[in-house]
């Protein structure tokens, strides 16, 4: 309180000194109050928004991972997720951006579920699901199809990051460079695919159980194919 | 129905969190930090074992009001589970010992 009474004290003295030596420098004194005042207000106003927004982040991830499920188990599922993602996002020991990070992870790695767990669920609980044979509806693909899809949409990803930099490369008009950042990316994604083993997400599509370390390796070979074959394309067109 | 689950590592890491107290209720971000297994990879993990009838899942009896958070599922290890678990894990220790004076590495042409 007694820095604050400074402050103001200091600053209407300021003002006082400054209108005795020049009313044009009051003046700007004064507008240069009045801005950042008005900026240190919006700051907060937008840092307020931007804080909202970033927290809903995580439930909206979160609600697209439950409609991937059926829709006989989404609200069974979803509320189970939503109170464990609500848990995560209110731990009181962690800081507010760790606590967004964690919840984001949480969210973003139930997008992988596979399918299967859905036909678990149902049997555990239950719950009829619409045969899957009775149409090619959407959610009948993805849960026959749901490994090659998920293989498929990463291989088309790669593609058009390799397409990217072979044209960026193009553009600067450095021929090589495509196949220098093809293989530097194989390199990058191999290690960090190795040390993370991010990529077992798309060859298990969710399945732990059925990750070797061979189909672990193919998988990596696989990525760094598909952004030297995106990268070639890149550069040729 | 049980002879489904295949006894994974990942298996093996959730089962062994539910044996540390078999009348323990677990969730799943309590699993996630005791097993340190991703959502992903627990929650079709819970999924199978409940399958098998070796886990049991029930909501948690509170008044979100009070409590100010809404209701959990929790997931209970079930008697056969129990068993059935403990008796993978033995076999799993088992597999895994290291192995015994025979096999162990002795200089070249040394005897052990």
């Amino acid at each position: 309180m007694k820095a604050l009474a400074l402050v103001v004290l200091g600053f209407f003295g300021g003002l006082a000194a400054a209108a005795i030596a020049d009313l044009a420098k009051l003046g700007a004194i004064l507008l240069g109050f009045l801005g950042s005042t008005v900026a240190v207000a919006a700051g907060d106003l937008i840092s307020q928004e931007v804080r909202a927004r970033l927290d809903r982040l995580p439930h909206a991830v979160l609600y697209l991972a439950i409609r991937r499920l059926p829709v006989e188990l989404r609200a069974d599922v979803g509320k189970e997720w939503q109170a464990e993602l609500d848990q995560i996002l209110h731990r009181e020991n962690l800081y507010p951006v760790t606590r967004l990070i964690m919840g984001l992870y949480f969210a973003v790695d139930l997008l992988r579920t596979p399918a299967s767990m859905a036909d678990s669920l149902a049997r555990a609980r239950n719950h009829e699901l619409e045969p899957d044979t009775r149409s090619w509806t959407w959610r009948s693909i993805w849960r026959r199809y749901d490994d090659l899809i998920t293989v498929a949409t990463y291989f088309v990803a790669f593609v058009a990051v390799g397409g990217a930099l072979g044209w960026l490369a193009k553009s600067i008009g450095m021929p090589t460079l495509p196949i220098v950042l093809g293989l530097v990316f194989l390199m990058l994604t191999s290690m960090s695919l190795a040390a993370f083993g991010g990529f077992q997400y798309v060859v298990s599509a969710g399945k732990p159980s059925t990750i070797s370390a061979a189909k672990t390796k193919v998988a990596t070979a696989f990525t760094g194919l598909a952004i030297l074959i995106g990268a070639a394309f890149g550069y040729a067109f | 129905m049980a002879d489904e689950v295949r006894f994974t590592r990942n298996v093996a890491e959730v089962l062994r969190a539910f044996l540390d107290d078999v009348n323990e209720p677990r969730y799943g971000f309590e699993l996630m930090q005791r097993t340190r297994l991703p959502s992903g990879t627990l929650y079709p993990i819970l999924a199978r074992l409940e399958e098998a009838g070796w886990l049991q899942s029930a909501w948690e009896k509170i008044d979100p009001s009070q409590a100010q958070r809404p209701a959990r599922r929790f997931y209970r290890i079930t008697a056969e589970g129990a068993q059935i678990a403990r008796l993978e894990l033995a076999a799993l220790s088992t597999r895994l010992r290291p192995p015994t004076a025979r096999g162990r590495l002795r200089p070249e042409g040394g005897q052990a």
